[in-house]
């Protein structure tokens, strides 16, 4: 039995037929990260002693009998910008180089009380300022696909630790397509919930209205099983939500009778590679094969999503990134002569250059005058893309849409800031609206070799509809490859 | 042209962030650049147009009875911090002439 290639629920069944201990399988999970990672790069920490502690409980719980838990016994590693005790939170920053996490996120201790066994942190763009993980401080990761390119981001190491079998699922963060991009670009399946589903505490902020923690795996029933963990009410955030859907409960529902909404013109008017649109006409296909309803509709102002977004997210991010003062924790400069020149040249040194960009440009789009032209229109231009989702969702029950307009890019490619930004502009219109999309791998691409798929967006918190179509259009694939061929799987026998 | 590089200098000091000289000409073409992709909203008729500051409709705040529950602890909380004394902070003098 190959470890890597075990569901959440082989785990499970492999548990209770006693046919491998929790401690056994963390210490497979453990020693096939050690074996694995240096050549992709997707963690930045581990955490041994936390994921032989959370295995130790398991077994005790094995033999007392006791039920297990919805993620009994599942490695899962966390994007690097949400809290875990024990554990640095760097977000990839110098900024935040030596930050010692002071408590647990609500969104991680609900997986070590679903009897997941944390292995580590994961990678990703300095405070998820980017998609490529070229932002990092501490050096990119690479696509297991092909080392050459980048994983997409901001939750690269998420991304490619779960292509490359080096968790079970992992956890990212999503502000304008940071779960959905990299999982395209490495060929997983990333699902960014709807506003509120799960609660945002303990991770560090970046757009507080945009922000939205989510899940990444090797099959969509995996993910299921992780929302279904994390999601819920938190006392501790105001924005979550109580909902009732049992996510796992709903991948068996097939599409039958599902109304499928496509959006030609918006798709027209963005230049789409080949690879993507085959994959995208291919799932549709299947789709309508299983007895799905197709309807065109209409998303008029998704195209001002991108620039609102870019006025929307930067402001928000400005806000949040003042708490950075180097005093209370953080990068600090020594011999600073006075408080002024305490704070600026921690922040120049502490902070990378897309993070001080952003700062910088979200300043300036608040500032007097600025904010008339561009953040108060911003928001009214959300208020136009929300209704054109409502409009949509009265005729349909998902969309069906390309998740990225090409597949992975290689390192340097994509060098100017604008033509980064450009690259989420399938996945932005959702954070704006607050809808939850989740990307579903179909497979490498003829042309590129490399992993493409689509997004399904659903009704804002009712994502239950986008767990049932992907999970059908999954079925559609059921020999494409799940991991990627990097390092050597030996030593991951169980 | 949005910002002038004496632009991008007001910007940097209001954010608190030292700026070198080198970086200033990059910079001020990077934002400009940024900015100019932003003009799609500039030219909508939003004349009738709420704004949505949230994406979830008619959420209200979030009350609750105050209770008593364990915190963080002033000792955890410092041991973040780069310089501390006394139970306090330690930070330079805030006038530029001070030191420590």
């Amino acid at each position: 039995m190959n470890y890597p290639q075990l569901s959440v629920a082989a785990i499970r069944d492999g548990l209770l037929a006693r046919q491998f201990s929790a401690q056994e399988l963390a210490k497979v999970a453990l020693d096939t990260v050690k074996s694995i990672d240096p050549a992709i790069h997707a963690y930045l920490e581990l955490c041994p002693e936390l994921a032989h502690l959370a295995a130790e409980k398991l077994d005790a719980a094995l033999v007392a009998g006791t039920e297990l838990p919805g993620l009994a016994g599942v490695p899962i590693a966390y994007k690097d910008n949400m809290n875990l005790q024990g554990t640095h939170t760097t977000c990839a920053s110098k900024m935040l180089e030596n930050y010692q996490s002071p408590y647990t996120a609500t969104c991680v201790a609900k997986t070590l009380e679903a009897g997941a066994l944390p292995l580590g942190k994961l990678n990703m763009d300095e405070f998820a300022f980017g998609s490529s993980s070229e932002t990092s401080y501490f050096g990119p990761t690479l696509n297991p696909w092909d080392l050459k390119r980048v994983p997409g981001g901001s939750s690269s190491g998420s991304a490619a630790a779960v292509a490359a079998g080096l968790a079970t699922v992992t956890l990212g963060s999503d502000t304008g397509g940071s779960i959905r991009q990299p999982a395209a670009f490495c060929g997983v399946v990333g699902f960014k919930p709807s506003y509120g589903v799960v609660s945002r505490y303990g991770v560090v902020a970046f757009g507080s209205s945009l922000d939205q923690v989510g899940a990444l795996g090797r099959s969509v029933n995996d993910v299921a099983a992780t929302i279904d963990a994390i999601s819920g009410l938190d006392p501790l955030d105001g924005t979550s939500q109580a909902l009732k859907a049992v996510y796992s409960q709903t991948t068996q529902l097939g599409v039958k009778g599902m109304r499928i909404g496509v959006v030609t013109a918006f798709m027209e008017a963005v230049d789409v590679e080949a690879d993507i649109s085959t994959a995208f006409t291919g799932a549709l296909a299947h789709l309508e094969a299983l007895g799905a309803e197709i309807v065109e509709i209409t998303l008029p102002n998704a195209k001002a999503a991108l620039s609102a977004y870019y006025v929307i997210g930067p402001s928000e991010a400005f806000s949040n990134m003042s708490r950075f003062d180097g005093i209370r924790y953080g990068y600090q400069n020594e011999g600073a002569s006075c408080l002024d020149e305490l704070y600026e040249q921690g922040r120049a040194n502490g902070f990378g250059k897309e993070t001080r960009r952003r700062i910088m440009l979200g300043s300036y789009l608040l500032s007097s005058g600025a904010y008339d032209t561009y953040y108060y229109p911003a928001q009214q231009v959300r208020t136009l893309i929300t209704q054109d989702y409502h409009k949509a969702f009265e005729k349909v029950d998902a969309l069906l849409t390309p998740t990225t307009a090409r597949t992975a890019f290689e390192f340097g490619e994509v060098a100017d800031p604008v033509s980064m930004y450009l690259s989420d502009i399938f996945t932005i219109p959702s954070n704006i609206a607050g809808n939850g999309g989740m990307h579903v791998p179909v497979g490498l691409g003829k042309e590129s070799g490399l992993p493409v798929g689509v997004q399904i967006t659903g009704p804002q918190l009712k994502d239950e509809n986008i767990f049932r179509a992907a999970a059908a259009l999954e079925s559609c694939y059921p020999s494409i490859a799940r991991l990627a061929p990097v390092g050597s799987t030996e030593g991951s026998a169980l | 042209m949005y910002l002038t590089e004496e632009n991008v200098r007001t910007i940097a000091a209001y954010t608190r962030i030292a700026l070198a000289d080198d970086e200033v000409s990059h910079l001020t073409a990077d934002l400009n650049a940024i900015i100019e992709e932003l003009k799609p909203i500039t030219e909508y008729d939003l004349s009738d147009v709420e704004p949505t500051y949230h994406p979830i409709a008619g959420l209200a705040n979030v009350m609750r009875d105050d209770q008593v529950k364990p915190g963080l602890q002033q000792s955890e909380a410092l041991a973040l911090a780069s310089a501390t004394e006394a139970g306090h902070y330690r930070i330079p003098s805030i006038l530029s002439e001070g030191g420590n």
